[in-house]
């Protein structure tokens, strides 16, 4: 792995059942992802995915590059830049900003983000993991 | 939720979970998760995140329609199915937005049974209430 090395793009887009099932498994019934005409009232208009749902699918681009090293310690910043809607199509990106070296393994620091498939940003942040020498 | 409890400083009480593998499976379907890393019955990081972030949704009870502004984690070690996790919540910073609503945010830390860190959180809200 090295400096501007692209991180494996995942494509997703997300249902409403995807929706009310994240909302049961997470906890998180905020009416503005299940609720049509409270969503209508809302800020967006509109019924919106949950911003963690997104984050998860960067969490899995950054899984399936570095494995349990992510898991172990990575560490994520990330801003919610624009509502995702049911039906949505988004594509992960990231890359590799730099690698340095420190005491017992190297530190990979990383931007990465979700945007639309028209190209709007959805999140974007930086993500840094810390992997161990063998 | 008065505006006392969503003053800085505000803390809650622990939750507990187990992570059990049916809501970790229902995670990774829901996610499209496809890692082999979870077939060594390791959690995502994020779904660790969501139950973070369920306490303090439940746990501060906040009004309806919050929106999510910035979110940070810092994982310290993979949980795996079938552990107890404990998860801890306060508020950070709260401040007053005009009438735009208030941002709050809040500081989570999800602990396992012996009480060390498994996953630090930052989250940035912007809460309305009845007056916006």
């Amino acid at each position: 792995m090295q400096q501007s090395d692209s991180l494996p793009e995942l494509v997703r887009s997300v249902t409403q059942d995807q929706i009310n099932r994240y909302a049961e498994v997470s906890g998180d019934h905020n009416p503005v992802h299940l609720d049509a005409e409270f969503a209508s009232q809302s800020t967006f208009g509109r019924i919106v995915v949950h911003g963690m749902l997104v984050l998860a699918f960067i969490s899995e681009m950054l899984t399936k590059e570095f494995g349990k090293d992510w898991l172990d310690l990575g560490r994520l910043k990330v801003r919610f830049r624009a509502p995702v809607y049911p039906g949505d199509r988004v594509v992960t990106f990231g890359e590799v900003k730099d690698i340095t070296n420190g005491e017992g393994g190297n530190r990979v620091n990383c931007t990465v983000g979700c945007r639309k498939v028209d190209g709007e940003d959805v999140i974007t942040g930086e993500a840094s993991l810390f992997i161990r020498d063998p | 939720m008065s505006e006392y409890e969503l003053t800085a400083g505000h803390e809650l009480q622990s939750a507990s979970f187990v992570l059990d593998r049916a809501m970790l499976d229902e995670y990774l379907s829901i996610v499209g998760a496809e890692s082999s890393v979870y077939s060594e019955d390791y959690a995502p990081t994020t779904a660790l995140a969501a139950l973070g972030i369920r306490t303090l949704l439940t746990g501060f009870g906040l009004p309806e329609g919050a929106v999510h502004v910035s979110q940070e984690l810092e994982s310290h070690r993979a949980a795996r199915i079938g552990e107890s996790i404990s998860c801890s919540a306060r508020i950070a910073q709260s401040s007053q937005r005009g009438k735009g609503g208030r941002f709050i945010v809040f500081e989570f830390t999800i602990a396992d049974d012996q009480s060390s860190p498994l996953l630090d959180g930052r989250t940035t809200l912007i809460v309305f209430g009845k007056d916006g």
